[in-house]
């Protein structure tokens, strides 16, 4: 599985209205992971936002495999294109559950697996045995954010879209998740993150280069 | 049968308003600074109830459908915008929301009430129709807006557990699944505990007036019961109604969610 995302020439408006990035261009392959770098207050998450469909572009062609947002309806594009907030609050319910939950889903084509869920969640340093029955929302900050970037990840059947997956983690788990990234991506799965670590420059996409003319370089401004 | 008991004059209720300045005495006395705001408020009671009751009268001494069908759409409107405005947050284009759950659960509940179960002559006399359906809205008012509050405050709080379940291709109701559940829950706990302590904190106001105006006490508790019933079917599927009215409002046909349409209402 996996298919190449394309973006062309994509304007990326903040949710006031406000102009934050023009002619965005991108192209994914599958298995292919890219970090998006650039200062805060770029655009980085609203990036990601629009490319999932959650937030709407005032222009530009976003293309999974030569389909669009339309073609796919926002369900389906969102099964193919899945993304992950930076933090969310997970619960009440089990961790076992939270992470069947999109696989009963009428978007959902594939049947929820248990024992990849839990090979997931041991490969990201976490106890499946320990976890799998207790409310989400009693584990720790860096628990669920585990949580939470491996149930898109099990979702995601094209490309996973990561808001700084790795914010709440220590260095060591940060090593685990980039090689359960590896191991995903050997399977055609891209991804897409957001990062403030250094990455060598072909694996990153730096917004700077697609900051909206006239737009105060936002160190500068508020 | 126990006889009824003898009207008020003006002069009873002037002797009972004695009891409004003993308060505002108490007011000044203790520094409250309420003296003003107890007047006006006793004031305005005096002066809407009077009205209400010209009103009432009027509309009840005519038999045709049309007044007892405008006064209660009156009456539901007035209702359907209360409900909105309780709660803590506005949503855009939520008024034929509001009006349209009210239209179809306490309206239709009152007809079918009046008709079917106290089976009035003819079966649109005001004089049942209009003191159950207030007494429905009334109460399903509560229920409802209490349960509007939490599902918009879901969406404005806590927008980010909706929205992750949309971006991993939860359909609206799938999204909405949760917060959904809890503001029906939340909307259903006034009824719930009316129901459970009725008649051992305080007789409910209706049973009361009817005890008082000569109703042998189980005729009065049956018509209570009745209308508490009533307005738990009315508020249960009043809350789910407008829940799913507002959804669609909420998260639009993209499937993205519409924070721009909720607005936090200022304090006071």
């Amino acid at each position: 599985m996996g298919e190449t995302l394309e973006v062309r020439g994509l304007d990326v408006d903040a949710p006031d209205g406000a102009a934050l990035l023009r002619g965005v261009r991108l192209t994914l392959d599958p298995g292919e992971e890219r970090s998006v770098v650039g200062r805060s207050g770029l655009g980085k998450s609203t990036l990601l936002r629009t490319l999932a469909g959650l937030h709407v572009a005032p222009g530009g062609a976003v293309r999974l495999g030569g389909r669009s947002f339309g073609d796919e309806g926002p369900a389906r594009w969102r099964r193919r294109i899945a993304y992950a907030h930076q933090a969310v609050p997970l619960g009440p319910d089990s961790v076992g559950h939270t992470l069947a939950r999109p696989f009963a889903y009428a978007s959902s084509r594939e049947r929820f697996v248990e024992a990849r869920a839990r090979e997931g969640l041991r490969a990201l340093g976490l106890d499946d045995e320990a976890l799998w029955e207790r409310d989400a929302g009693s584990l720790s900050v860096g628990e669920q954010q585990r949580v939470h970037v491996l149930r898109a990840l099990l979702v995601a059947e094209d490309v996973a879209l990561l808001d700084e997956p790795d914010a709440a983690l220590d260095v060591e788990t940060v090593a685990l998740l980039d090689s359960y990234l590896t191991e995903r991506r050997r399977t055609g799965l891209s991804v897409l993150r957001i990062s403030h670590r250094p990455a060598p420059e072909a694996r990153t996409l730096d917004l700077e280069a697609f900051r909206a003319p006239g737009r105060s370089r936002p160190m500068d401004g508020a | 049968m126990p006889g009824s008991v003898p009207g008020l004059d003006a002069l009873d209720v002037g002797l009972a308003a004695t009891l409004v300045l003993l308060a505002g005495a108490l007011s000044v006395a203790m520094g409250l600074g309420l003296f003003r705001s107890l007047l006006v408020a006793a004031a305005r009671s005096a002066v809407q109830l009077t009205l209400i009751g010209l009103v009432l009268r009027w509309i009840f001494a005519r038999t045709e459908i049309a007044f007892t069908g405008a006064a209660m759409l009156f009456m539901i409107a007035v209702a359907s915008r209360a409900s909105l405005k309780r709660a803590g947050w506005s949503l855009d284009g939520a008024a034929p929301g509001a009006f349209g759950t009210l239209a179809v659960t306490a309206g239709a509940t009152a007809i079918a009430a009046s008709a079917l179960l106290i089976q009035a002559d003819p079966w649109h006399r005001a004089q049942v129709m209009i003191p159950i359906l207030g007494m429905l809205l009334g109460n399903a008012l509560t229920g409802i807006s209490l349960s509007l509050d939490s599902l918009l405050g879901a969406f404005a709080e806590e927008k980010e557990r909706v929205e992750a379940e949309l971006a991993l291709g939860a359909s609206r109701w799938e999204a909405a699944r949760a917060p959904l559940r809890r503001a029906v829950r939340r909307g259903l706990t006034p009824i719930i505990n009316a129901m459970t302590v009725a008649g051992l904190v305080s007789l409910p106001g209706m049973m009361t007036g009817q005890i008082l105006a000569g109703a042998e006490p189980l005729d009065a508790v049956r018509y209570q019961l009745l209308i508490l019933f009533l307005i738990a079917g009315v508020t249960a599927v009043g809350c789910v109604l407008l829940g799913a009215f507002a959804m669609t409002r909420l998260i639009d046909d993209e499937l993205r969610i519409r924070s721009d349409r909720i607005r936090a209402r200022g304090e006071g």
